[in-house]
């Protein structure tokens, strides 16, 4: 494997556009790994990590725009993130280790489009769009699009992804991400959730609920958010309006939890998010 | 093979390695650093952690060509002389070591923690060292060496 060092994008989308088979290393945390256990061999491969154009966060016109090269630990410790995206921050300083999130990036984690990524429910109830460059051009298409299956996504050869952006939080919203794993580091999840609503005075005007490790991509829990619209966060029927949200996910069994424990906790890390409203809006 | 330069523990440091070599075997294999382990090659065990420009970092999960004029602290950079750094010397008294295979990385992990902060909570201590592994100790003595070697710096003002 050639690990070539390049100057800057442009020379990436160049090179890129040469040859088909060239791909990038971010962090190296997912293809380092992949390419170890040859899972991937591949020939060629430009180290963007240095690139700074693309490690940046700014605030620019009501949306939040992140760089692809952003690493974990430096979205979880943004004040910018905190302050308009508090549950992206969260989810981030919930990727695995220190180590890991002082090296992973956010561009890496979209593209490897595993089924457990942490950024990807939270992006998503943001309504993050990702924007793909090439030497033709680039393209902005929205994050539920841009993942198709575990490890697919509609990235083409010779595109790379410059930004991830998405609408900043209204003061009227609230957010909540909870990773449930079998311990606190280091731990693949079982299931997470992320979700963000609208309130007013306790009730809730909109919401929109998105989990991960329940199916082969993010799957959006529509029904149970159709059901919550209108209900107030104070009251004693939600334990029973959130109890099969599970339903809504198509989990599998593996060596980390059954299907049915996943479906199970889809429901109660919903009430546990829920709660985490009150608490907020309360506050 | 190509020629990559960076500074290592403090010394501008060239190395002439294919563009795939992982630090980890640069340092070891090239540099005969080998005070820096490998336990599963995989960023899930932190033997192999290193400071990169900082922060600390598997030196698994890096290649080499993507260090070029970065700032690298290994486990050879703490203590000089035969004298060990406050860290070192207090997972000496605390105990805080039993077989050692783990010991240079936890150093390095508590190290990073200490640049940043000089008074670490208990939470930040166990958060510093939650991606290093150790099968013997049970963590309790490395993370109250790490709290009495940030004590021990805060008292002589360094
Ligand atoms: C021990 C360990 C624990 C982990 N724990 C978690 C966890 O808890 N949660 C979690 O979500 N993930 C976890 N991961 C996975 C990984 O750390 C993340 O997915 C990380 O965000 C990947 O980013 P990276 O920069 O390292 O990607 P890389 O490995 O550099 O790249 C991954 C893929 O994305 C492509 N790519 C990267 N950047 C771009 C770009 N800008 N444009 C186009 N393609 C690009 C690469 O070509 C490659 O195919 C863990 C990994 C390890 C080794
Ligand atoms: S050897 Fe690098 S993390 Fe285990
Ligand atoms: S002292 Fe043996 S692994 Fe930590």
């Amino acid at each position: 494997m050639d690990v070539i060092t390049p100057q800057n994008v442009k020379e990436v989308l160049e090179e890129l556009a040469k040859d088909p088979y060239a791909g990038v290393l971010a962090g190296g945390t997912d293809l380092l790994v992949k390419w170890k256990s040859n899972i991937i061999t591949p020939p060629r491969l430009f180290t963007i990590l240095g690139l700074q154009e693309l490690n940046f966060i700014r605030e620019e016109e009501g949306y939040l725009k992140i760089g692809p090269l952003v690493t974990h630990q430096d979205l979880a410790e943004s004040a910018i993130v905190q302050r308009h995206a508090p549950l992206l921050a969260k989810a981030c300083g919930q990727v695995g280790s220190l180590q890991i999130r002082n090296r992973g990036t956010i561009g890496g984690n979209l593209v490897t489009a595993s089924p457990a990524g942490d950024t990807i429910p939270a992006l998503v109830v943001l309504n993050a769009s990702v924007v793909l460059q090439s030497a033709q051009g680039e393209r902005q298409v929205p994050l539920r699009d841009f993942i198709t299956g575990p490890g697919k996504t509609v990235l083409q050869p010779g595109e790379l992804l410059t930004a991830v952006l998405f609408p900043c939080m209204e003061v009227t919203e609230v957010g909540f991400y909870r990773k449930l794993g079998q311990r606190q580091a280091m731990a693949i999840s079982i299931v997470n959730l992320a979700l963000k609503a609208t309130l007013e005075n306790a009730v809730i005007k909109d919401i929109c609920i998105a989990c991960g490790s329940v199916g082969p991509t993010v799957v959006e829990l529509k029904k149970t958010a159709n059901r919550l619209k209108g209900h107030c966060l104070d009251t004693s029927e939600l334990r029973d309006v959130v109890a099969n949200a599970g339903d809504e996910t198509s989990p599998i069994s593996d060596l980390r939890a059954s299907q049915e424990y996943r479906r199970k906790m889809v429901g109660e890390l919903l009430y546990e998010g829920l709660q985490s409203l009150r608490r907020q809006s309360a506050g | 093979m190509a020629v990559y330069t960076f500074t290592l523990n403090g010394k501008l440091t060239s190395v002439e390695v294919p563009s795939d070599t992982t630090l980890l075997e640069t340092l070891r294999e090239t540099l005969g650093l080998t005070g820096t382990k490998e336990g599963c090659g995989k960023g899930e065990c932190g033997a192999c952690t290193v400071i990169v420009n900082g922060k600390a970092a598997n030196a698994c999960l890096i290649v080499t060509s993507q260090l070029v004029g970065a700032d690298i602290r290994t486990i050879e950079g703490l203590g000089s002389d035969g004298i060990l750094d406050s860290l070192q010397t207090a997972f000496v008294e605390t105990g805080a070591v039993q077989c050692g295979y783990c010991t240079p990385g936890m150093l390095m992990s508590a190290r990073a923690l200490l640049l940043k902060k000089n008074n670490p909570s208990t939470e930040e201590i166990r958060e510093s060292i939650a991606g290093n592994l150790c099968r013997c100790t049970g963590y309790a003595k490395i993370a109250e060496a790490i709290r009495k070697a940030a004590v021990s710096a805060r008292e002589r003002g360094v």
